[in-house]
């Protein structure tokens, strides 16, 4: 087999009602040819066996209940592909992910990751069987929306499995400090599924667990002298204004 | 007397380590306080009043009110400046004033460190706006 373009690593924790319908979405992709790594994470349900029966397009590794960011560093250790995405269980790619990330990402591009939005779902059942709820695609700090160099592992290093939340956080705070350069894509690449497992999980951050990550990135910029070197700026491609009409979203149920 | 109280919900703020740090989500700025300036942040959170923290600063270094005053009132207008605080007019705390130890280390004035590097993302992620009941922006798939 050749050395695939995209190594996808899905770290799944008791994800059987998910977890088919997220490695669909990575098969369903029009471009680039994907090699998929289910870490299970000590599931007790059916995960295991739901991954191998649509083996052998899926490389499955099995660890006994460590967290996400052990399951992912487990599974970006073995990723033979130069580019690596990480997607959760449940949670899905849009059609055309790679086809929109993965050229900022060929061997000429400056670029070391690529980022876009998420937007958020959630399936019910109505009248006519199922109906899906969305949100207006926005802009969030977690992984699930990127596409990485492998590279990043090699200078950023591993998530810090001593995190119980807000790993995804830390992790871009120190890819920043490291000084890698992102590129933005103003477009869903990444669409999160809200479901009663996920009531509290809110992706990404809350304000308060934001305060203390960026508390650690402080200490580590900081010399001897007490000056914080700057984060350099990392984004590219953010349309002008697009701050203001983001800020402004509110958050409202009309379900 | 003047009060101040932390510009919830827009400023989040916490104390690690002993130095105070505190995000401003309506401007994207990022804030760190050490030493007399978390001491006087503290203060702040606790309602204490200008001249009751400025007192109470003043004491722990064995420092003169008026200059404690001079270092301290200009850091009060900063802080009201990038609206991590603003003026309050509620109550004070009803908290028993706990007398703070006295300083093993020389007054030196309050310092506020900004900085605008994050602005980029904290101004594009509105995430702290999401609590269990909301969604950004809802829109009913075939509505």
């Amino acid at each position: 087999m050749t050395v695939p373009q995209i190594s996808v690593v899905i770290p799944a924790h008791n994800g059987a009602a998910f977890i088919a319908d997220a490695i669909a979405s990575v098969r369903a992709q029009d471009v680039g040819s994907t090699e998929i790594i289910v870490v299970d994470d000590g599931s007790t349900d059916a995960t295991a066996e739901i991954v191998q029966r649509i083996a052998p397009v899926v490389r499955l590794l099995r660890q006994s209940n460590s967290g996400a960011p052990a399951a992912r560093n487990a599974g970006i250790a073995v990723a033979q592909a130069d580019i690596v995405a990480l997607l959760d269980c449940d949670d899905l790619w849009p059609a055309d992910k790679l086809s929109l990330q993965l050229p900022w990402l060929a061997p000429w591009s400056v670029f070391d990751l690529v980022l876009g939005n998420t937007q958020m779902f959630r399936t019910r059942a109505d009248a006519a069987g199922e109906a899906v709820d969305e949100t207006q695609p926005f802009f969030v700090t977690q992984l699930g929306c990127a596409l990485f160099r492998r590279s990043v592992f090699d200078r950023v290093g591993r998530f810090d499995e001593t995190l119980r939340y807000g790993e995804d956080v830390d992790f871009l705070l120190r890819a920043r400090e490291a000084g890698l350069r992102a590129k933005f894509v103003d477009a869903v690449t990444i669409r999160y599924r809200r479901h009663d497992g996920s009531l509290t999980r809110v992706p990404g951050h809350s304000s308060l667990r934001l305060v203390a990550h960026l508390k650690r990135s402080i200490d580590r910029r900081r010399s001897a002298s007490g000056e914080v070197a700057p984060l350099a700026a990392w984004f590219a491609g953010l349309p002008r204004g697009r701050e203001s009409s983001v800020k402004n979203t509110k958050m409202e149920n009309k379900g | 007397m003047t009060y101040y109280r932390k510009n919830e919900p827009a400023v989040a703020s916490e104390t690690i380590d002993g130095e105070v740090v505190a995000i401003n989500l309506e401007t994207g700025n990022y804030f760190s306080l050490q030493r007399t300036a978390a001491e006087v942040w503290k203060l702040i959170e606790d309602r204490r009043g200008a001249d009751e923290l400025i007192a109470a600063i003043a004491l722990r270094y064995g420092e003169a009110e008026p200059a404690a005053r001079a270092a301290i009132a200009p850091f009060i207008d900063e802080l009201l400046r990038e609206q991590l605080i603003v003026a309050s007019d509620g109550a004070p705390s009803t908290a028993t004033a706990e007398s703070m130890p006295p300083a093993e280390t020389p007054f030196t004035a309050p310092e506020l460190k900004k900085y605008v590097d994050m602005q980029d993302l904290l101004l594009l992620d509105p995430i702290h706006e999401v609590d269990e009941t909301g969604w950004p922006n809802m829109k009913q798939a075939g509505a």
